[in-house]
């Protein structure tokens, strides 16, 4: 007998516990009744307090972002922007449609990645790679109204806070590769920039146990932002570090600069090189992280309790983001068959891929991906 | 909302709830609470709880028992149960187990699977009832209880990993 007939014959077995019992109707009556009669005096009271005490200064209402409830049938009408391989930044409406190049692609400047967007201030960042120096990528901002692009500085991993106040990334000083006689290149760990007033601070992130230099740092090389724009969490120790050990996700917050937990985000074993991160929300300290090991899970992750959530089924991946209300994933697929085209869908984070949208590139694969509104 | 005015309180308006709601929230009690009340048991384990769950949620309903009659509205009342017997279940003293002794929460129940059941969550408890006792597929356990499918999903496949650890741990 099988584990699902036992607990079938269990509620079998039990099915006829309340047979001759019965809730009371009077005393539901009675219940409603007082019910009613407590709401009609505590809802005015309630309104009164809270007059009296806004107009005495006791307390302040600080600004809260509004969930939108979205039911089932509805989709998201969000459009959003892609990075293709070739470089090509593309605006598109929520059904896929080309609205317009925000930049065209440019292969000489070097192979752009790491795309983030600040949805407040319609800023777009990505990083261009030097593959000759660990300490040679250059990061970029795009206005994407008017397409003017913009050198910021050098770091991996541009992530933008949401409120487009705050660039988070991975900083270095020198130059060169840090594994080259005579180079300077030093990791400085997770840097934050406040955009509006210049000022920076970094913050150290772990050893790299395996260099020659002990005092090399380990490079955050995934970095999410939650939609509050003050907790963050970012990886360290990804793919290319494998051999090294498992990477670690860490959920910290730009204004104590110290981990919300202590240690690393615990990661089902499974998990052995993370292709992406995104911080669900800070509420809930919850995360979501897309294995990149054979399989091609996804998790979502509360710190506090390790929770696997739904599976990607095994799609290459090479972009990925979550909409500001947490309800929508948008997935980039590189076709590695063909090397032609790709493809972006629409999952829902509840249901899985029952709204996805297919959409083909011609002419070049889609790389990244990410909401605008 | 009606009014009436009690003694002592001359000229003071006592809301009432509305005769037409109760009458078919009434209608409505007399045709479902059977299988409510077993549903309730299923998910709380227990016979005079599961009749305070379900007088509970009565009450709570009545704002939208003018929807009585919409298919939604077993959901709604299934979704308010579970969710009185989690806050109540988060309230409970917890089981403490002393050197390995394990403290059967009811002696007279000799039955493994059930006992096992037992030590779920409410809603972990549900979407098992709905699947197994009332044989509902993923999409309709989740119209059942008002949730995604990738939760009742979530929800049963942490069941059985429980289930399995109880019972292989008890074996």
């Amino acid at each position: 007998m099988s584990i699902d007939d036992d607990i079938r014959s269990a509620f079998a077995d039990h099915d006829d516990e309340m047979a001759g019992r019965a809730a009371s109707w009077p005393a539901i009556e009675s219940g409603i009744r007082r019910r009613v009669r407590r709401a009609a005096v505590v809802a005015p009271a309630v309104v009164v307090a809270s007059i009296a005490l806004l107009s005495l200064g006791a307390w302040n209402l600080v600004s809260r972002d509004t969930f939108q409830i979205i039911t089932p049938a509805e989709t998201s009408d969000t459009g959003f922007l892609i990075l293709r391989q070739d470089g090509a930044l593309e605006l598109r409406d929520a059904s896929g449609k080309l609205e317009r190049e925000v930049l065209p692609a440019d292969e000489s400047m070097g192979y752009r990645y790491k795309l983030s967007v600040s949805r407040a201030t319609g800023m777009a960042y990505f990083a261009v790679l030097n593959d000759a120096e660990d300490c040679g990528d250059r990061m970029f901002s795009v206005d994407i109204a008017t397409s003017e692009l913009r050198e910021i500085g050098r770091g991996r991993a541009p992530a933008v806070s949401p409120d487009g106040r705050w660039l988070a990334y991975g900083s270095f000083t020198g130059s060169g590769s840090s594994a080259a006689p005579g180079s300077t290149c030093r990791t400085q760990g997770l840097r934050i920039d406040d955009l509006q007033t210049g000022q920076s601070t970094v913050w150290p992130t772990g050893s790299w146990s395996g260099a020659s230099d002990p005092t090399l740092r380990l490079i955050p090389s995934l970095i999410s932002w939650a939609t509050d724009s003050e907790h963050l969490g970012y990886v360290v120790a990804e793919d290319h570090m494998e051999d090294q050990g498992r990477p670690a996700v860490f959920m910290t917050t730009r204004v104590t600069a110290g981990s919300m937990f202590t240690g690393p985000v615990p990661l089902p074993p499974s998990v052995r090189a993370i292709e992406f991160i995104r911080m669900v929300d800070a509420d809930t300290a919850r995360i979501v992280v897309v294995d990149a090991s054979p399989g091609r899970r996804q998790y979502e992750i509360d710190p506090r309790e390790a929770s696997p959530a739904f599976d990607i089924r095994g799609h290459p991946v090479s972009g990925y983001d979550i909409d500001a209300r947490g309800r929508w994933v948008l997935i980039a697929s590189p076709n590695e068959t063909s090397g032609l085209s790709g493809r972006v869908e629409k999952w829902s984070r509840e249901r899985g891929a029952e709204y996805a949208i297919d959409l083909h590139a011609a002419g070049g694969s889609f790389g990244e991906v990410v909401w605008y509104d | 909302m009606s009014a009436t005015t009690v003694a002592g309180l001359r000229g003071i308006a006592v809301p009432e709830p509305k005769a037409d709601r109760m009458e078919r929230l009434a209608t409505w009690f007399e045709a479902e609470q059977p299988a409510l009340l077993r549903f309730a048991f299923f998910v709380c384990g227990d016979r005079a709880q599961a009749e305070d769950l379900v007088q509970e949620m009565f009450i709570r309903t009545y704002r939208s028992a003018a929807h009585v009659d919409d298919p939604s509205f077993r959901a709604y009342a299934r979704t308010t149960i579970v969710n009185l017997s989690r806050s109540a279940w988060r309230r409970r003293t917890p089981t403490i187990a002393v050197s390995g002794v394990h403290i059967d929460p009811d002696p007279g129940d000799r039955d493994e699977v059930w006992r096992a059941l037992l030590q779920l969550s409410p809603r972990q408890r549900a979407c098992m009832a709905l699947r197994f006792y009332d044989g509902m597929s993923d999409a309709e356990i989740a119209a059942a209880l008002d949730m995604g499918q990738g939760s009742v999903r979530k929800h049963t496949g942490r069941a059985m990993a429980r289930l399995r650890e109880i019972l292989g741990s008890a074996s």
